[in-house]
């Protein structure tokens, strides 16, 4: 028979499997469906909703901001592709604004991206909803979300001998997971604004920008959400 | 600033396992330990009714039961290999929460059984989340923290079984300054983690 999760409003006693049970209030049990109405219907348990997702509320607050060269290289091209870019963003396109530049926080929720990383349309709205909050919740959302460059290579994997020092000067310990920097999710607050201060200026002067990155985020202290480096691919995957 | 270790036993498996573990603790660090269960000479010990699976469910109350200002917990299957104050220097620079990513999973959230991992999966909106060990923390005490703890403990409620579905669930509710630390921290050079030993 299938069972239902419902949380005791009083305390509940029932049977498992021959076994006499008492639940008190604020526990969570799980038991057939016709107890599970007896108790709805009579005021000694509820179901409550569960944590929603969060979602994005207004898009007219969502930009992405892709980034153009800080300084020439032969790696990367000079020309601005407008619609190439905004076609990496499916149907989001339509939905965000656009601006190229070097990396800043153009909007209240800002999508930071170095083309040609890939961007799964399904997964950048994710990243988005997940910078905001859950409803019935005052906690501070997430200010951040980043995914890993590497599951297995630390921060002294990474980088000049030169930048891994003053990494390592900055942060105490290079044994710590790297972020993609390729692809980012940030809302506006001071610390993010902050973080993107720092990052930037360290661009300028042409400075390893994973390791940059690090640097910034850990004087900063945002509160960051990690995925995994292959994120969007899974996403795409298990959907 | 109070700092001092944290272990959870309940059971002489835990219990055996922890005092090993201690024992490889004290040959880098001589922080006050305190376990949270069953004593263990040597310790200070808090006696703490358990309820279910009485590790998980203190372990989702740690923050209250842990009676230092700034603390590392350890799982009692745990080796101390190396140095550990990385993480209280984290906490210095004022991160709330230092922990290290588990190792990639055959499939998503696998240790979990069917009705949680789906559950999580769909709450999260996320396919493959980053799964974070709890089996070493760094942590201190504040208004998020103690947000971020009283919902892993709510979380931890709906399903009664392991305690990182339930992390990931209350992280998500209740975000925290978490800074990530690389697995040598756990799993690796520093703490060798001999994953489930301490369990009867």
């Amino acid at each position: 028979m299938a069972k239902v999760w419902v949380q005791a409003i009083t305390a509940l006693h029932y049977e498992n499997q021959g076994v006499h049970c008492t639940a008190e209030p604020g526990e969570w049990v799980n038991v057939g469906k016709h107890q599970a109405r007896q108790w709805l219907a009579s005021g000694q348990a509820v179901i409550p909703k569960p944590a929603t997702r969060a979602k994005v509320e207004e898009y007219g607050l969502c930009g992405v901001r892709v980034r153009v060269p800080l300084v020439a290289s032969a790696d990367w091209g000079a020309q601005i592709d407008e619609d190439t870019d905004k076609a990496a963003f499916g149907d989001l396109a339509d939905k965000l604004t656009f601006t190229w530049g070097e990396p800043a926080i153009t909007h209240d929720y800002t999508i930071i991206w170095k083309p040609p990383a890939p961007v799964i349309p399904a997964a950048a709205k994710v990243g988005l909803a997940r910078l905001h909050s859950f409803e019935g919740t005052d906690a501070e959302p997430w200010e951040m979300l980043a995914m890993l460059a590497s599951e297995t290579k630390w921060a002294n994997g990474f980088g000049s001998r030169e930048e891994r020092d003053k990494t390592e000067a900055a942060i105490g310990d290079l044994r710590v997971p790297v972020y993609n920097t390729a692809l980012l999710w940030v809302r506006r607050t001071e610390r993010t604004e902050a973080v993107v201060a720092r990052w930037v200026a360290e661009l300028r002067e042409g400075a390893d920008e994973r390791h940059a990155f690090l640097r910034a985020l850990y004087a900063e202290r945002v509160l960051m959400c990690t995925v995994n480096m292959d994120w969007q691919r899974k996403y795409v995957e298990w959907k | 600033m109070e700092i001092g270790v944290v272990y959870i036993a309940y059971g002489h498996n835990a219990r055996t396992e922890a005092a090993h573990s201690i024992r490889t603790l004290r040959r880098h660090h001589d922080w006050p330990v305190t376990v949270i269960g069953e004593p263990i000479p040597g310790t200070q010990h808090i006696p703490w009714r358990g309820f279910g699976k009485p590790g998980r469910w203190a372990k989702v109350n740690l923050l209250d039961l842990s009676p230092f200002e700034w603390t590392l917990y350890l799982d009692a299957d745990t080796r101390v290999r190396g140095d550990l104050s990385t993480g209280f220097d984290v906490l210095a620079a004022g991160w709330e929460l230092a922990m290290v990513p588990s190792k990639r999973e055959p499939r998503p959230l696998d240790i979990l059984a069917t009705d949680e991992r789906e559950i999580t999966l769909s709450e999260l909106g996320d396919c493959w989340p980053v799964m974070i060990n709890s089996g070493v923390m760094w942590f201190r005490r504040t208004a998020r923290t103690t947000r971020l703890w009283q919902t892993w403990s709510e979380e931890w409620q709906r399903f009664k079984q392991h305690d990182q579905g339930a992390l990931l669930r209350a992280l998500n509710r209740s975000p925290v300054a978490l800074w990530l630390l690389g697995r040598p921290f756990n799993g690796g050079e520093v703490v060798e983690h001999l994953f489930g030993r301490a369990r009867t």
